[in-house]
């Protein structure tokens, strides 16, 4: 094991060597280099971000090196950004840094600096005064990238996250293995056809028959029985009580195993809500060169769907539990599954190339690994969208649920309110409030109220 | 001198008085701990003591944030202390490398207390904090971590349950310090005598256990232990390929129950609160005289009785000879048509289980733990079928 693999050893059991080599290829830039600032990218570096730039015009304060650990005594008067980004390396040697201490959100968005904010893969803005944060929210929002905006005020915090668009693949779920139980391929039938004379195997044979084979093989004697498949609890019961009436001994493991998948794997295989209504979104109707991989693959998808191939399901993720069973007969299953899911791997690539064909792209933009990973993974997409910053603070803000939640006197809305009545305050008076002397507080907090109303 | 924030401003001043003038004590210094020992110098305690036993591996570093890869096999206790302390020097912090369960930290010196915060990775010690901070009626700020997920729940006596007041589960995994060379359960001798000393002489050695990188145990993340730990594991890897020697047994035997004791033992720091392991010596074992008078268990025909008797030592030893010469002749004799052969364990295998069970109970009376009937082994066994695989409570500041 390399260092780098011992240094990570307990994030990557976490996020995997995918999630790694995400989190390696960013670069945050993070505006303003406060405590809260500086306590975000530790928590960035020491994982091994990338690389990391602390934008920030400010020098350093006596006040800033009380409450922020990554700056020292000897850094008062020096810039903020050019110390904070000295110590944050200091935690891990693996990490690129740059520090752009004399620069405004107005520089950094001016079109000098393109070249340097294009590389950015993510902005963290720390208690930016609300007309740079529109024009900084504006500009990440073009350039599709996340921007984390982040207020802090004593014990209170703010966050929100803005970003037009994130779309997720390998959402680590719990439970990936789908049996296609209800839906039996070809292979998998003639596999579960080898077990037939099931009844007259020896007791040890009958013991490590994989549960999969039981569950088909109740299954078609229900459907014998009843004409269909067991929909409802009552049926799946049913299906149950068939299964331990075919035991030979009361620990036989593997029929155990059976009637304890039962709820979970004998259901009617379905393409699940949440992704047919992303094959239904414009995005997946109307690809352009310009659509994202994610989108390319989601359409060669819903394509793979609706031919004959995918027969109305999603391509199969090919993984299969463990269980009970002789290692021969467990390996030859967990081919079935693999083999099946590779073929509808495949047909997905194929409608892959033809997308990228008809769009004019590169036919090798989007590669067997990221086509697998995305068919592993079909049944648990996501898409997070969120709402402009612009759309809540200015064009749209939530007047008429903010007066509602304020009348609730405990309603966590308040903080919400003061918040961003301190920064129309900024905006008006050039200082936020409570920052000179105790007699003008009381005017102070008069014209925050009157801001808020 | 390090400007003081104008934490009146946010505490008021009665609050400020108490926090300042506090004497806390922080259990552990890994994960939690570091984020915890920051956050109090930053919100203006004074008087912090910290107690762990552990020593820095870089395997710390992505999250341990007061440590650097040149602190790697210093004491966590005293490096937070310095790294903290380089923040504000006006802190008085004390360090101490030890164990909470020491006898020095009795209940007098929890007394002095006014708050106890748990940044622990086990069971036990969380358990044993509790206990000490219900008898000192100590306030205890209890925490934990597992994925992505964490908790902190303050346990204060007489208003609060405490930690011990719900029954928690035990855990079904091990840190593997705890099975190669801490062990002090029945169940950790067995463990190591099934997934390590078989797996890495007759079956497909694990991988992650050979190389010791699993574990939810900050004692485990003693680098140069794992490291020791893993040349444990290279050294025995060879004396498999010495398979078919008439003297196989033997080296395997001088391997596990004295070389590698010889070693552990030499450690000294890990028995100070408890007594070191005695190596076993084979030419002792194998007095002629006394072998001839010992039935052999595995071959006698009483098999149901020796099934549930606890064997001596002596009969621990004929069997972990014979069984050993049984398993090595059986994988050779695989070996001839498929060299990657392997004998796979199984409970129900009998040469598997003998060697098990005899294994495991030498090493139980090396360590002083109690024996164990065959039988015991064999029912124990489905209780841990997975132990020391997959696992792990990943703790991120």
């Amino acid at each position: 094991m390399d260092t780098k693999t011992q240094r990570y050893d307990r994030q990557l059991r976490l996020w995997q060597a995918s999630g790694q080599m995400a989190l390696e290829s960013a670069h945050v830039c993070l505006v303003n280099g406060t405590a809260t600032g500086t306590e975000i990218l530790k928590n960035l570096v020491l994982p091994g971000i990338g690389a990391y730039t602390v934008v920030d015009p400010a020098r350093t304060t006596g006040a800033d090196v009380g409450n922020n650990f990554f700056l020292r005594v000897e850094d008062i008067g020096e810039h903020r950004a050019a110390a904070t980004c000295a110590l944050l390396a200091e935690l891990n040697p693996d990490v690129e840094k740059h520090a752009y201490a004399t620069h405004t959100v107005a520089e950094l968005l001016a079109p000098e600096a393109a070249a340097m904010f294009d590389a950015f893969t993510m902005v963290v803005a720390v208690d930016v005064p609300e007309a740079d944060l529109l024009a900084l929210a504006a500009r990440c929002w073009q350039t599709q990238k996340p921007l984390v905006v982040v207020r802090v005020c004593g014990f209170f915090g703010y966050l929100r996250v803005v970003g037009p668009e994130h779309t997720v693949v390998d959402t680590h779920p719990d439970h990936m293995a789908d049996l296609r139980l209800y839906a039996p391929f070809p292979a998998l039938l003639e596999y579960a056809a080898r077990f037939e004379s099931m009844d007259t195997m020896s007791n040890a044979d009958h013991g490590h028959v994989p549960y999969v084979v039981i569950l088909l093989k109740y299954l078609e004697q229900f459907r014998m029985k009843h004409g269909r498949l067991p929909g409802n609890y009552q049926e799946k019961n049913e299906l149950k009580t068939m299964i331990r009436a075919g035991m030979r001994a009361s620990d036989e493991e593997n029929f155990h195993e059976a009637m304890d998948a039962v709820l979970r794997s004998c259901t009617k295989p379905e393409i699940p809500s949440s992704i047919q209504a992303l094959f239904n979104d414009p995005a997946c109707e109307q690809l352009t060169p310009q659509s994202s991989n994610f989108w390319i693959l989601l359409r060669a998808m819903r394509d793979f769907t609706a031919s004959s191939q995918g027969a109305g399901l999603l391509p199969l993720s090919g993984t299969l539990p463990d269980m009970k069973s002789d290692t021969e007969n467990y390996v030859a299953l967990q081919q079935i599954y693999r083999q099946k899911a590779q073929a509808d791997c495949h047909a997905v690539h194929d409608h892959v190339r033809q997308h990228l064909a008809r769009l004019h792209l590169p036919s090798d933009r989007i590669g067997d690994e990221e086509v697998a990973a995305f068919c592993k993974h079909a049944a648990f997409l996501q898409v997070i969208r969120y709402r402009s910053l612009a759309d809540e603070y200015v064009d749209n803000p939530p007047t008429e649920q903010l007066t509602n939640e304020l009348a609730d006197p405990s309603s966590e809305a308040i903080r919400y309110v003061m918040f961003r009545a301190a920064e129309q305050f900024y905006e008006q008076y050039q200082r936020y409030p409570g920052k000179v002397a105790a007699a003008s507080m009381q005017h102070n907090i008069h014209m925050c109220i009157s801001i808020a109303v | 001198m390090r400007p003081t924030p104008r934490l009146d401003l946010l505490y008021g001043t009665a609050l400020l008085q108490r926090v300042t003038s506090a004497r806390v004590l922080m259990v552990g210094a890994g994960g939690i701990g570091c984020e915890l020992l920051k956050n109090l110098v930053m919100s203006g305690f004074r008087r912090i003591e910290v107690v762990d036993l552990d020593t820095i591996d870089l395997s710390n570093l992505n999250r341990q944030f007061l440590f650097q890869k040149r602190h790697i096999k210093l004491s966590k206790a005293n490096v937070a202390r310095e790294s903290a302390l380089q923040f504000n020097p006006a802190v008085d912090i004390r360090s101490h490398h030890a164990n909470i369960k020491d006898q020095q930290f009795d209940v007098n010196w929890f007394r002095g207390f006014d708050l106890v915060t748990n940044a622990l990775d086990n069971l036990d010690a969380r358990r044993h904090v509790n206990r000490m901070c219900l008898a000192a009626n100590v306030p205890l700020i209890e925490s934990g971590t597992a994925g992505y997920l964490g908790q902190a729940t303050v346990i204060q006596p007489g208003r609060t349950e405490c930690f011990d007041c719900q029954p928690k589960p035990t855990p079904t995994t091990f840190p593997i310090c705890t099975i190669r060379s801490t062990p002090t359960a029945p169940i950790h001798c067995i463990v190591w005598a099934k997934n390590y000393l078989y797996a890495q002489l007759f079956d497909q050695p694990d991988d992650d256990e050979a190389n010791a990188v699993i574990s939810n145990d900050t004692s485990a993340d003693n680098a140069s232990e794992i490291a020791a730990l893993r040349e444990e594991a290279q050294a025995l890897g060879r004396i498999r390929s010495a398979v078919g020697q008439s003297d196989y047994a033997k080296q395997v035997f001088q391997k596990a129950f004295h070389d590698d004791i010889v070693r552990l033992a030499s450690m000294e720091e890990m028995w100070q609160s408890r007594s070191p392991p005695v190596p076993l010596h084979y030419d002792a074992l194998s007095d002629p005289t006394r072998t001839a008078s010992t039935p052999t268990t595995a071959t006698s025909s009483d098999m149901a009785v020796n099934e549930q008797r606890i064997w001596s030592i002596g009969e621990c030893f004929e069997v972990f000879i014979a069984s050993t010469t049984r398993l090595g002749e059986r994988l050779q004799a695989l070996q001839q048509t498929e060299p990657d052969a392997v004998v796979p364990f199984d409970k129900d295998d009998s040469d598997a289980l003998d060697f098990v069970t005899a294994a495991s109970n030498l090493r139980a009376h090396l360590f002083n733990i109690e024996l164990k009937s065959r039988f015991d082994v064999k029912c124990k066994w489905h209780a841990c079928m997975h132990v020391c695989s997959g696992i792990i409570l990943i703790i991120i500041g």
